[in-house]
């Protein structure tokens, strides 16, 4: 196989595209461009060593066969080179990309260019024909489209996941508020009749017939609370909430008042720092949120120790950071992330009565309105719960 | 009237039925206390259908309490059903139920509720709402005609 140039004279007219003059030289070395040269029937004249490699041939092989010999065969059965040639004599110039045959008889992907040619007297003389072998750009771009298909796929398939998901979320969620409803039925009964029963018929139970009965009503009363804050912490995920500007001092006032059930002790041992900026919430959320912190801030601390709770604000960025701090029991670091989770608690029932849901509510309810939360406390040293929401806009 | 009014409660839980009933007595509220135990005996006593047909032993309700969940016709039928009919459409209708769903709650005052109350598990909390039903329904309320 000969990649150099074939020096022969240039009156060889039919050559190995050999030539001595600049052009000639240019046309020999361009590749990956296979040149031809065509005569007016579509043989092979002449053509460069380019495309010697492309198509597997050698000169002696080539030359004065018609081009056709480059197409498919069900391609030449149609008639498509033929046709190439007249569509390029018609309008000048025929550009096409199609598959084309080797020597060994497989195929490359080729863009060809026809380009009729004409001497002095005007005087159709053949064709030049010029032709790059896009195999590789061809495979590239296949890959690409697998590729691009693959991606299309895959986010299908996510984004089938993710409704699949958020159905199967709010089909738990209406099965947990029809399970807390279906559940106080029974639990209506179990405490009325517990009490019926005490009313009625205490009189003739001696005293563990009494202790019995008193802790069947004990028990519907606890599960009573538990189903209150399960259906709130379900509500939750379920209510579109529409946020708004909240004003927080007023929310965090009537919170107050609210615990406290108006009892002026109470409230005084929760000191609220003035002016508490506005931020942006959902105002029934933020008071449940608050009345929890606030709540537990006042049960969690020990025999014999008064509540000193402090209520107070810090801006940050666009953000405000609400402090509920407390003189409390403190809560260990390995506990403060999983105290946030619905069930977890960290006390028996006594002293410290609970559903172990409050918590889960402030979050749950706090990221709702597009906020965080978080604790930062130390055993013994009382408890500092924190909310952040986004601050409420013209300088307030 | 010579009898004591009558309040008609529709109730299919025995339980709860019986819990009602014994908060009325504890809140010591003057009124008989008739129950039903699905939506169409409430149809049928409302219209004095059937059984109900003597008005001596089965008067008109000077008010309902109505639960939703109902057997063979739910609470929202019967109140829709009540508002269709010329002579007892003006009967005070109070929705008892389970469920304070708001969808269940705007339903209930868009089919014609005058009230809608939640029932509690805790048995004070049962007897306080009898007794405040008894102060605003019997005592503050203006009764309409009916028929």
């Amino acid at each position: 196989m000969s990649a150099l140039p074939d020096l022969r004279p240039p009156q060889a007219a039919r050559s190995h595209g050999a030539s001595d003059d600049p052009f000639g030289r240019v046309v020999q070395c361009v590749s990956p461009y296979a040149i031809y040269l065509l005569d007016a029937g579509g043989c092979v004249i002449s053509w460069n060593s380019c495309a010697e490699r492309m198509e597997g041939y050698q000169a002696n092989e080539i030359l004065d066969r018609h081009f056709s010999v480059f197409y498919p065969p069900e391609e030449v059965e149609q008639g498509v080179p033929v046709a190439n040639l007249e569509a390029a004599l018609v309008a000048g110039h025929y550009e096409d990309e199609s598959w084309r045959l080797r020597k060994d008889g497989s195929r490359f992907w080729a863009s060809v260019a026809i380009t009729p040619l004409y001497d002095r007297q005007g005087k159709h003389t053949g064709f030049s024909k010029v032709t790059r072998d896009l195999t590789e750009c061809r495979k590239r771009l296949e890959r690409m489209q697998v590729h691009t298909i693959q991606v299309e796929t895959r986010s299908a398939e996510l984004e089938r996941l993710t409704s699949a998901l958020q159905e199967a979320n709010s089909a738990m969620e209406s099965f947990a508020y029809s399970v807390s409803h279906d559940l106080r039925a029974p639990l209506r009964a179990m405490w009325g009749f517990a009490e019926a029963l005490q009313e009625d018929y205490g009189e003739k139970l001696d005293e563990p017939g009494r202790r019995y009965t008193r802790s069947v009503m004990d028990a519907a009363r606890r599960m009573d609370e538990l189903i209150e804050d399960l259906l709130a912490y379900s509500r939750l995920s379920r209510v579109e909430m529409e946020l708004a500007p909240v004003d927080l001092e007023a929310t965090v006032r009537e919170v107050v008042h609210e615990v406290c059930t108006g009892d002026r002790r109470c409230m005084k041992s929760i000191t609220v720092t003035p002016q508490l900026p506005h931020v942006v919430g959902h105002r029934a959320t933020l008071m449940q949120v608050l009345t929890n912190l606030l709540s537990n801030a006042l049960k969690f601390v020990a025999p014999g120790t008064r509540p000193q709770v402090r209520v107070f604000a810090e801006g940050r960025d666009r953000s405000i950071r609400l402090w509920v701090e407390d003189n409390g029991l403190g809560i260990a670091p390995e506990h403060q992330t999983r105290i946030f989770l619905p069930f977890e608690r960290l006390h028996g029932p006594e002293p410290y009565p609970g559903t172990g849901i409050g918590l889960a509510i402030v979050r749950k309810g706090v990221e709702r309105m597009g906020g965080t939360a978080g604790v930062d406390s130390e055993p013994g040293r009382g408890s500092r719960f924190w909310i952040e929401l986004p601050a409420a806009g013209e300088g307030k | 009237m010579n009898t004591a009014p009558i309040i008609l409660l529709v109730e299919d839980n025995d339980g709860d039925a019986f819990l009602v009933q014994r908060a009325f007595l504890k809140a010591r509220v003057p009124h008989l206390l008739q129950v039903v135990k699905d939506g169409e005996q409430a149809v049928a006593y409302l219209s004095g259908a059937g059984p109900y047909a003597d008005r001596s032993r089965f008067p008109l309700p000077v008010f309902v309490l109505l639960d939703l969940k109902l057997p063979r016709k739910s609470g929202f039928e019967v109140l829709e059903w009540v508002r269709q009919q010329p002579a007892i459409r003006r009967v005070p209708v109070i929705v008892l139920t389970s469920s304070n769903h708001s969808e269940d709650v705007n339903r209930a005052y868009d089919s014609g509720a005058n009230s809608y109350l939640v029932k509690a598990a805790d048995p004070a909390a049962v007897v306080e709402l009898t007794r405040a039903i008894d102060q605003y329904w019997m005592n503050l309320n203006q009764q309409p005609e009916l028929g």
